[in-house]
Formats: structure tokens, C-alpha cells, sequence
């Protein structure tokens, strides 16, 4: 490899991690949970891909992205338990959807999320976060699309039954399916 | 209480995961039954739940900013050490090759033969050429060597004579080395010299004791 085209990788490399380390944050915190550091997931998926840079197609590298954060979320929570990272997971203070659902709702049902099965935490937010078609679901977590049918299926009827009657103060504008 | 399946079908519906006769089918369905939208509209509700809670984990745009550039800088940390290690690797490499070249080089010239010069020797003078002469006009203490009919050199075939006035030789010393051969001459030539002395007169004796 030469070194323009060296250079070239190391460009699209570092473009990739300022567009899409929100995303991946994201998804790491919502698999991992309290478990482990959303941010030390993260990156520690980002060296691993830089380390082997040279062998993928660094134009268009949201999946492998996202798949290289699943994969280090899910080794990390497969390890023998250290304890809890923190009582609370960080992320933004501000009540989200501009308030409509309390804060105390919202803690409530990050809680239940965050007692889901791994396999279930993980296929439900590829899906409801990422939008992502039950197939590349499946590629993401190296399952069979009956398998992530039955997890997603299975985390929302666990958080129905966990989370009973609550209902948020106020709904959001529904999106054209909803 | 909708079946499970039901409900399974109504989560994929809302998950674009119908084909476009099942979507077809749960809509007539919709349209038909007050429990299903009753069931649907409660999983709406659930999603929208769910929907805040994912947008809680993401990070402000500052903070998600702030990350990238710290991975960044450490992989570009990394990037420049692993080219330092490069460069040191290849120092270290040429260097061991240098000294295993200077090493090797040395120890090789140390273990060349000596350049053995030839011994400044005079050559002896063939005056002789049988072993059994007795009568001899030579000068006290010059050596000859004595050779067969080959030309070569047997063993003791550097000879002293020791001789007197009128040239009988009094005594032979032989010699297998030529260094050896000298040495007894010279001694025996200070000897001589010595005598000669003293029968002149040139040296006095204190005492005939010693």
C-alpha cells in the first residue's frame, strides 16, 4: 500500500469516528448499561477496526461501525462481572422529547431495559434505535432471524409486564405508523 | 387479552416487517376489530416510552464531539508510535548487523595465520661435505653443516668444532637447530678470546681461585 493511499485511509478513518460516535455511544450504552463504560466500548471497538484498517471499505462504514460496537458491548458484557459502572448511566439531562415524558418515567423504563437479557437489550435497540431490519439484526449479533424475532418479541413483553400500568405524562407527536 | 401471536404480529407490523400481503391483511383486521387497535395503540404508547429512553443515552452533539477527537488523538498517538518502533527496529537491526560484521571480522583476523617471517639466519657455510673429518684449516667456533649426498639435513647436522692452533679439531658439538648452533659458537668464541687474553697478558689474574 502506498503511502497516499495510506494517508487516504487515516482520513476516512477519522472522518467515520466524528460522524457516527454519537450513534455508537448510543447503541453502547444501551446494550452495556451500568455494566461497563459506554465510552471504553467504544473505543475499544474503534482501535480494534483501526488496527485492521486496511481491510474494509472505509466510504461507506456505518454498519461496520455499529456491528464492531455490538460485538465489543456484548465480549465485554460476556466477561466475569466487575460490578456496576455507576448507579446512573450518563447521557443528557435535559428530559427527552422536549419534555413530554418525565424524567422519573424515562428512569424507570431505562431501568427495566437495563435488566433485559443481554441478547434482548441488544436486539431491541438495533431495532428501535437503529432501525435496522430483523435481518441485519441478525447479521449484527450472529443470530438467525427467528432468533432475533423472538428476543425483540420477548424484551418488549418482559418490559410490558415490568414496567405494568405506567403511562407517560404526555405523548409525543406519533410518527406515520404509529 | 390478545394471543401472543397477535401480538407478535401487531410489533412486526409497527417494525415494517410484514410483507405486503400480511400488512394488508392486519390493516382489514384493524379496521374490524376495536381489541386489536385497543392492543396497538398501547404498543405505540410502550414504543414512544422506549423511543425517550434511547434518545436519554445519546450523548449532546459537544460531548459526542469531544469523544471523537480523543479517539482520534490517540490513534494518532499510537500511529506515531508504531512508526518510532519501526524506526527503532530497523536501527536496532542495522546496528546488530554492524556489530556482528565487526565482530565476526575480528575474530576471524585474530584467528589468521601468523605471517611467519623467515629467520635471519646466515646461512652456515658447507665447508664439509662428509661427517668424518677430522683436519679442518676453519676459525675457532664457525659453524659447518654437514650434508649426505641428498643435500638434506639429518638430525645433528649443525656442527661446532672446537680446534687448535693448527687447526685439529679438538672437540665436535653438533646441533639439530642452526639457533642452537650460533649460540654455542658465540659462547665458545668469548671463551677463546678470553684465553688469548690472558695469555698475552692483557688480563691479570688476582687469584687462581674461584
Amino acid at each position: 500500500m502506498s503511502l497516499e493511499e495510506g494517508a487516504e485511509i487515516d482520513r476516512l478513518f477519522e472522518r467515520a469516528v466524528q460522524t457516527h460516535s454519537r450513534r455508537l455511544l448510543t447503541v453502547a450504552r444501551g446494550i452495556v448499561g451500568t455494566r461497563a463504560s459506554p465510552e471504553d466500548v467504544v473505543q475499544q471497538a474503534l482501535t480494534n477496526l483501526y488496527e485492521h484498517r486496511t481491510r474494509y471499505d472505509w466510504r461507506d462504514p456505518g454498519g461496520l461501525l455499529r456491528r464492531s460496537v455490538v460485538n465489543e458491548s456484548l465480549r465485554i458484557l460476556r466477561r466475569p462481572r466487575m460490578g456496576s459502572v455507576g448507579e446512573e448511566q450518563p447521557g443528557r439531562s435535559e428530559s427527552p422529547l422536549g419534555g413530554m415524558i418525565d424524567r422519573e418515567t424515562v428512569a424507570q423504563v431505562r431501568a427495566a431495559i437495563d435488566r433485559l437479557p443481554e441478547n434482548f437489550r441488544a436486539a431491541l435497540v438495533l431495532c428501535e434505535y437503529e432501525n435496522m431490519a430483523y435481518t441485519q439484526i441478525a447479521e449484527a449479533l450472529n443470530a438467525t432471524i427467528p432468533q432475533v424475532k423472538t428476543w425483540i418479541h420477548r424484551a418488549r413483553r418482559q418490559l410490558a409486564q415490568m414496567l405494568g400500568d405506567l403511562k407517560p405524562d404526555a405523548v409525543a407527536h406519533p410518527s406515520a405508523k404509529e | 387479552m390478545l394471543s401472543e401471536q397477535d401480538q407478535e404480529l401487531l410489533e412486526a407490523y409497527l417494525d415494517d416487517a410484514l410483507s405486503p400481503d400480511e400488512v394488508e391483511r392486519v390493516a382489514k383486521r384493524l379496521a374490524d376489530g376495536p381489541a386489536l387497535t385497543a392492543e396497538l395503540a398501547a404498543i405505540r404508547q410502550q414504543r414512544r416510552m422506549r423511543a425517550a429512553v434511547w434518545e436519554s443515552l445519546a450523548p449532546s452533539e459537544a460531548e459526542a464531539s469531544t469523544f471523537a477527537a480523543s479517539v482520534i488523538r490517540g490513534i494518532r498517538r499510537q500511529r506515531m508510535m508504531w512508526r518510532m518502533s519501526w524506526i527503532t527496529r530497523l536501527g536496532s537491526a542495522a546496528a546488530a548487523c554492524i556489530l556482528m560484521g565487526l565482530g565476526g571480522g575480528w575474530y576471524l583476523w585474530g584467528r589468521m595465520p601468523a605471517q611467519s617471517t623467515p629467520p635471519a639466519l646466515t646461512p652456515p657455510v658447507a665447508v664439509n661435505t662428509t661427517a668424518n673429518n677430522s683436519a679442518s684449516n676453519n676459525t675457532p667456533g664457525q659453524i659447518h653443516f654437514v650434508a649426505n649426498a641428498a643435500n638434506e639435513l639429518p638430525a645433528g647436522a649443525y656442527q661446532v668444532e672446537l680446534t687448535d692452533d693448527s687447526g685439529n679439531v679438538l672437540a665436535v658439538q653438533k646441533f639439530d637447530k642452526l639457533e642452537e648452533a650460533q649460540h654455542f659458537a658465540q659462547d665458545l668464541g668469548q671463551v677463546v678470546e678470553r684465553q688469548q687474553d690472558v695469555q698475552n697478558g692483557h688480563v691479570t689474574l688476582v687469584s687462581d681461585h674461584f
